[in-house]
């Protein structure tokens, strides 16, 4: 039993890699007969040992008779080292001979005359939890509580803290006689020591000494602060009479010079009170921490704080006071402390500070340097404009005046930008048509200044959309004009072509891409290579207007969408104007334009190969203008815009869900309960120690939840390990505990005859890691014993534990042991995996990252697409990441997203493909792609899915 | 606030040392560890921050190396300013202890490194300590223990001559006995007391506290409310606003004068009040000396430290109130107003007075105003010198010891001398004192007590002898107070601004000592 999983473990320390095989007796010898150093270093090995699984408890006297006596310092703190973890008990349970030796040798060192070696000892016995070994310590300890030197005084403190904690019946006057230390005590760190033990403690002393220097606390040093404010949480909590007693101490001390006791005393003055005054001055401190402190890490963990505050709708108003005052954390570069401030400006802004906000966030997107095009700053700026885009639906009133300054960004040097600002007017235009004039002015204006396809693409729609006047048409038609060039397409190049090449007139169909042989003008032949033909034809281009230079490159997406805005314009045009000459005029030249485009997709000016279903649309949109009846083009216009309608509601509700996270403030039915702030009591306003509870899970003591499932799901969790007539019986209830599985094994002898050492002997298969060996045991006629066993998991990967029982049959001569081999238990991954969310841009980048892929063919006898899909997020705990209104609808084919993560942070991607065949009755078919960082991810995944396949078609 | 454990790890997850300071066990915290490892891979490497935070616990770390990392966990409650100022304290003892960071150098520094970590945290709260203190904690070096040494050490050799000489006595008694010739054999041979057992035994249980005549230090509570200086800090105001306005916005405060009087206020505060001033105004001198003098007359540091405080109890004068000082101090003395004071006013006209828009004395609140510093390495400036003459005459030691009072316009109330005695040689057989003397049986020191000592009685002497050497007398430590500062001054008036009439006022002096050893 060196280091069993239940006893707390102070030091880990790595193995040594020095293969060299350790004898007890080599390591006797050396503690006998060396001098310190050889002891040092002897004792540095047994440490490495024993922390590292060995036993070596016969080493145990040795060390006492030679090592205990020295007088060496590092000696005597290896010793305590050495003690802390040795095992102080026989198997047992009952005390060691051998430790009243080093008891007594350890009250001796506290009447050192070194006052480290003092503190040192005492720091050990907070470790001790004997109370045979701390019964004769006592005396000594309580007499250096007086000693002079603070060091051995705050060690004292503690020593006498823990003891009273784990055996009170050996100090009994614990609190007053550290009450009465503390009064006299003028050392910082042992006051807050001291104090820090009566909170624990005793808290009504605690609160006597407290309210006695109530004057003082501002004077304190900043640990004992601290301890103050944890105090004031701790009693405020149960007793929530109390509260009104210490506001007072915990205003003054959010003045502390100390920004650690502010951030304090500002989370406990929170639950302290909920009038606006308090909140307004905790969220005052919050504010001031996240913009004076310059370490990351703290801006992000308070904003956070900040966030919890915001989530009372009471505190909420309180807090959109202070939004400008949030705003300067801004200047922080992280981007991360960027964009949770951004989060929570938005979840702040009201009506009253909107102009100001969104004009503080205006001036910023123009700050932000455009030179450094880093990542970082790209992000910030999307980030603004996506915090801008909310503000502005949100208020539609200060729309107007900061739309039109930012249609500069549409021009910023990248397209993810100007595409956010595009669609940001978009939405503008569509909802508030007064602003739609100005807008589409001063997009006509910058219409011929940008150069990026995607941002052309999108402007053309804009345009196409929402021009409304003839003369706004005839304006944007003017531009197209000017940008596409001299008409026909496909004629005019092939006319420059002949120019650029000394009016040698042999046009040839086939415009040269690779290298060709030439004709030159006096007839020679001469090599041209594609390099320079290549840089010449680029130099063409870039001389082209730029819609003109897009076409040439291939660009049809981008011709698909002009061809749209056209066939818009000149629908509208023609709905709008009476004069039938000019409406056919500006349709002629539209349908010119789209021919000639038509006509370039199809000649063989272009190096690659336009897909058909783009030429189509061409197609589709010549159709279009060239019917006679007018209302079929009306009928157009009226379907894009009701589509536009339905996607940009239904991106807005996903964005409000997204943004705040939490649900609307309009929840409050008629006949809720009314809170009456003087009613309150304790409870409702924070439920539990925040301190305890967090302590309790980090330490995983924290069994709640378990326990509450574990009657209905502790019998699944049962698995036979061996058949009912073998001689012996085992079942192993499997527990799962996070990073821990834990075997209760019930072993039963079926043989009427005693057996002997029997074994369970285990080993695993996988991440997996046996961390505690069964002892042996002996069994009687009929008998029954549990026995346990640990296993750690390390990451999420199918594993598997095996193992066999070995026993001998009492009385039987034989030598050779009975062997049972057992089943084998598998270790289900879904206990580590949890549903995670990701955006679908992150998911994207993570996509092509990831390593390994899974691929499976969909192989099932569910019928419906849907009905399949959520058998898989259920059998496997991902999560889907595509929204249920992209899922839902008639369709011959899905595919959908899914996301989890395990906890030990593995993430794990997969996307479905499935179609269904015309067949009604025929099961849904496709793939399942699985991919993950590591290959155990990826194909214990796999294998989850497969096995949940085929269970379905058993149903 | 619970800082778990400490860990440095590799990137690859291994975990090289690891020290928790709660309850947890092994599995469990290798468990997190491996996770932490894990986490910080799939976290995407550009970001700004060094703390990941998981459903159960915290990380905060801070890379070392290409590969390496310091991390500490905590709760989720923890105050993060507490953990990254301890992780600083952390990664400095690292490279401290680690000459350059690598995995195999903090491998072999593990448990010196485990040594340090404990010196940071306790039970999961960081300690006050900064890196030389921690050198300090680890090196483990004491005066004390050197002393009790030392101690032990004489003691053997002192036994050992005891013996030495004993057995030559006896040998010499066995002698003459011979020579006598079997007369009486018997009763002739006698033992005197316990050869060595006297020194040997009484060592053992002295050996702590000899030599070390510093008193336990704790700070007195009139100190601590000392420190506070001026309260004149408009926060106790913007305090009263504060649960004002709860009050009115419908919070419950209590109010904390009543609390107490209830609770029946325990005796610190009421030590603090204790001074109840009856005059307008009241003017506090304090002055501490500290004093280490080299046993030829040498003066090594002699630093006097003053303060003045004022108390006004009249609420009229809490703006007003004016000091005028005279100095008659010729010898270089430092001062130093409070930053709420006039000092062009004080420096010009020495009068003390609040600054035009200072803010105001609190009433009836002790305020420092001016503080003093003199120093000196000058001997004439000693108060009181001591002669200690210890004059070695064979197996005892002459001690005379004389004290002369050197600032005539002092007067010392309740001096004592204490002079060390050497361990294990009985008592002083003092030949001749003026005043009385006291022997300190447990500490082994001679106490001398002259209750006056002024310009009517500035000599006196003493003599006494004990088997000893002479470096055994040192140090001397002298205690005394007096109610006349050092610093020759008086208060010649106090004005009120306003009306610049004479206000009533009080004073009180003491002149204490802090440290004054004669080495």
């Amino acid at each position: 039993m060196a280091i069993t999983s239940e006893q707390s473990c102070f030091t880990l320390i790595s193995k040594i890699d020095d293969s060299e095989s350790v004898n007890d007796q080599v390591l006797k010898q050396d503690l006998e007969n060396g001098n310190d150093n050889a002891k040092i270093a002897t004792m540095k090995r047994i440490i490495h040992l024993m922390l590292n699984g060995e036993k070596l408890t016969s080493l145990l006297m040795t060390v006492i008779r030679f090592v205990l006596p020295t007088h060496n310092h590092t000696l005597k703190k290896l010793l305590f080292i050495y003690f802390e973890i040795i095992p102080k008990t026989t198997a047992e349970g009952k005390l060691r001979h051998e430790m009243i030796l080093v008891c007594d040798a350890y009250r001796k060192d506290l009447q050192h005359a070194n006052e480290f070696v003092r503190g040192s000892t005492l720091r050990f016995l907070c470790k001790l939890r004997e109370a045979e070994l701390l019964e004769p310590l006592m005396p000594s300890i309580r007499s250096c509580l007086e000693y002079k030197h603070p060091y051995v005084r705050r060690n004292a403190v503690l020593a006498v803290f823990t003891i009273y904690q784990h055996c009170s019946s050996l100090i009994p006057d614990a609190p007053d006689l550290v009450l009465h230390f503390l009064e006299q005590e003028g050392d910082p760190s042992c006051k807050r020591n001291a104090f820090l033990m009566l909170l624990h403690v005793d808290e009504r002393k605690a609160l006597d000494y407290l309210a006695a220097c109530q004057e003082q606390v501002a004077m304190f040093g900043d640990i004992m602060q601290l301890v103050v404010v944890e105090l004031i949480y701790k009693v405020c909590h149960k007793n929530s009479s109390e509260r009104g007693r210490f506001l007072r101490s915990v205003y003054s001390l959010l003045g502390s010079s100390s920004s650690a006791v502010r951030y304090e005393a500002a989370g406990t003055l929170v639950t302290l009170s909920n009038t606006p005054t308090a909140i307004k001055a905790v969220a005052q401190c919050y504010i001031e921490l996240v913009v004076s402190e310059s370490d990351n890490n703290v801006k992000i963990i308070v904003l956070d704080r900040l966030k919890g505050l915001c989530n009372k709708p009471s505190h909420r108003r309180v807090l959109q006071g202070m939004v400008m005052d949030l705003l300067s954390a801004l200047e922080a570069p992280d981007i991360e402390v960027r964009r949770k401030t951004l989060d929570l400006v938005l979840y702040l802004v009201n009506l009253k500070t909107a102009p100001e906000v969104s004009a503080f966030l205006r001036r910023e997107l123009t700050q932000t340097s455009d030179q450094s095009q880093e990542d970082e700053n790209i992000k910030y700026k999307r980030h603004l404009i996506l915090c801008l885009h909310t503000c502005c639906s949100m208020f539609p009133e200060i729309a107007s005046s900061i739309l039109p300054s930012m249609m500069d960004s549409v021009l910023d040097q990248n397209d993810l930008i100007a595409c956010d600002v595009l669609k940001l007017v978009r939405e503008m235009t569509h909802l508030y048509p007064t602003l739609r004039e100005d807008l589409i002015r001063r997009l006509t204006e910058i219409f011929s200044q940008v150069e990026n396809g995607e941002v052309l693409r999108q402007l053309l729609w804009v345009l196409g959309q929402h021009c409304m006047t003839e003369e706004e048409i005839t304006r944007v038609m003017q531009e197209i004009r000017l940008l596409v060039g001299e008409l026909p397409i496909v004629e005019s190049e092939q006319r420059k072509e002949a120019a650029g090449e000394d009016d040698s007139l042999n046009i040839i169909e086939s415009v040269p891409t690779g290298s060709h042989s030439y004709v030159t003008a006096d007839g020679t032949y001469a090599t041209q290579s594609a390099l320079s033909s290549a840089t010449s034809q680029a130099k063409k281009l870039d001389d082209a207007p730029t819609l003109r230079k897009k076409l040439l490159e291939g660009n049809y997406t981008l011709a698909c969408s002009l061809a749209g805005a056209l066939s818009k314009l000149a629908i509208t045009y023609a709905s709008l104007c009476n004069n039938q000459q000019s409406c056919n005029a500006l349709k002629g030249e539209a349908m010119l334009i789209i021919s000639s485009m038509l006509r370039l997709g199809r000649s063989k000016l272009l190096k690659k190969p336009v897909p058909a279903i783009e030429l189509d649309h061409l197609w589709l949109c010549l159709r279009l203008l060239s019917s006679p009846d007018p209302s079929i083009g009306l009928a157009v216009l009226d379907k894009t815009r009701k589509a536009v309608d339905e996607l940009l509601s239904e991106q807005s509700k996903e964005r409000k869900m997204k943004d705040t996270g939490i649900p609307e403030e309009s929840e409050t039915h008629a006949d809720d309960a009314i809170l009456f702030g003087l009613l309150v009591t304790g409870d409702a306003l924070d439920a539990e120690n925040r301190f305890e509870a967090s302590l309790l899970q980090a330490v995983g003591s924290s069994d709640q939840k378990d326990t509450n499932s574990s009657s209905e799901s502790k019998l699944d969790r049962v698995y036979q390990m061996t058949g009912f007539s073998d001689p012996i019986y085992a079942e192993a209830y499997v527990y799962v505990h996070q990073y821990d599985i834990i075997l209760d094994i019930l072993i039963v002898n079926q043989t009427p005859d005693t057996l002997q050492g029997v074994l369970l002997e285990l080993a695993t298969h996988g991440d997996l890691k046996l961390v505690e060996k069964p002892s042996q045991i002996n069994l009687a006629p009929q008998d029954f014993a549990n026995i346990k066993a640990a296993v750690k998991v390390s990451s999420t990967e199918n594993g598997v534990i095996f193992g066999n029982i070995v026993y001998d049959v009492a009385g039987t001569a034989s030598s050779d042991k009975n062997c049972v081999v057992l089943n084998d238990i598998h270790i289900d991954i879904m206990d580590y995996i949890r549903p995670g969310h990701l955006m679908q841009e992150d998911f994207r980048k993570k996509w092509t990252e990831f390593e390994w892929e899974n691929k499976l063919s969909v192989n099932t006898s569910i019928k419906n697409m849907q009905t399949y899909l959520e058998h898989i997020v259920k059998s496997t705990n991902m999560k889907c990441l595509t929204p249920p209104k992209a899922l839902s609808g008639e369709c011959d084919f899905l595919s959908a997203n899914l996301y989890a993560r395990s906890i030990f942070g593995e993430e794990a991607l997969a996307n479905i493909s499935l179609k269904k065949p015309q067949d009604k009755d025929v099961s849904v078919t496709g793939h399942v792609r699985i991919r993950a960082k590591s290959q155990g991810m990826a194909l214990s995944l796999g294998d989850k899915i497969n096995i949940s396949q085929k269970k379905d078609i058993s149903v | 606030m619970v800082l778990l454990a400490a860990a440095i790890c590799s990137k690859q997850g291994k975990i090289l040392v690891s020290r928790q300071f709660v309850e947890m066990n092994r599995s469990r915290i290798e468990g997190l560890l491996t996770t932490f490892t894990k986490l910080l891979e799939s976290g995407d490497s550009k970001q700004q921050h060094t703390f990941i935070e998981t459903e159960s616990v915290r990380y905060v770390y801070q890379p070392m190396d290409s590969s390496l990392y310091t991390v500490l966990l905590t709760t989720k409650a923890s105050n993060i300013l507490e953990d990254l100022e301890s992780l600083r304290l952390f990664s400095r003892v690292v490279t401290e202890y680690c000459t350059t960071v690598c995995e195999a150098d903090i491998k072999d520094n593990a448990f010196q490194l485990i040594f340090a970590f404990d010196e940071i945290v306790a039970l999961g709260y960081r300690e006050n300590v900064n890196m030389t203190q921690i050198r300090t904690y680890i090196d483990m070096d004491s005066y004390d223990e050197k002393v009790s040494i030392a101690q032990r050490k004489a003691q053997e050799r002192e036994a050992a001559d005891i013996m030495k000489r004993k057995a030559k006595e006896l040998e010499l008694a066995r002698k003459e006995q011979a020579k006598k010739g079997g007369m009486g054999r018997g009763d002739r041979i006698s033992f005197p007391g316990g050869i060595a057992g006297t020194g040997v035994s009484s060592s053992e249980v002295n050996t702590l506290s000899v030599l070390d005549n510093k008193p336990p230090f704790y700070s007195s509570q009139g100190k601590a409310a000392g420190s506070r200086g001026m309260k004149l800090t408009p926060k106790s105001r913007n305090v009263e606003n504060f649960v004002d306005n709860i009050m009115r916005e419908g919070g419950h405060v209590a109010s904390l004068t009543t609390k107490d009087a209830r609770t029946g206020a325990s005796h610190l505060s009421q030590s603090a009040v204790s001074l109840k001033p009856t005059s307008p105004v009241h003017i506090l001198v304090q002055e501490k000396i500290n004093l280490f003098a080299d046993r030829n007359g040498g003066l090594e540091q002699f630093e006097i430290n003053g303060v003045l405080y004022l108390i006004v109890s009249d609420a009229d004068g809490l703006e007003n109130t004016q000091v005028q000082i005279e100095s008659k101090e010729k010898r270089n003395f430092q001062m130093q107003t409070h930053p709420n004071i006039d000092k062009k006013l004080f420096l010009q006209n020495s009068i003390i007075a609040i600054k035009p828009d200072g803010k105001s004395y609190l009433l009836g609140e002790k305020t420092g105003v001016l503080k003093w510093r003199f120093a000196s390495t000058d001997e004439s400036n000693i108060p009181l010198s001591i002669n200690c003459w210890p004059s070695d005459g064979g197996d005892r030691c002459d001690v005379n010891i004389e004290y002369e009072l050197t600032q005539p316009n002092l007067t010392l109330n309740d001096v004592i001398i204490s002079i060390p005695l050497p361990t294990g040689s009985g008592n002083p057989v003092v030949t001749e004192s003026d005043g009385d003397y006291a022997l300190d049986s447990k500490k082994r020191l001679l106490d001398w007590h002259l209750p006056v000592i002024d310009s009517n009685n500035t000599t006196g002497s003493m003599e006494f002898s004990i088997p000893g050497l002479p470096d055994d007398f040192f140090p001397i430590s002298i205690q005394f107070h007096s109610d006349k500062p050092f610093m020759q001054f008086s208060i010649h008036d106090v004005i009120s601004r306003n009306t610049g009439e004479k206000v009533k006022f009080s004073m009180e002096a003491e002149l204490l000592v802090d440290r004054y050893v004669i080495q």
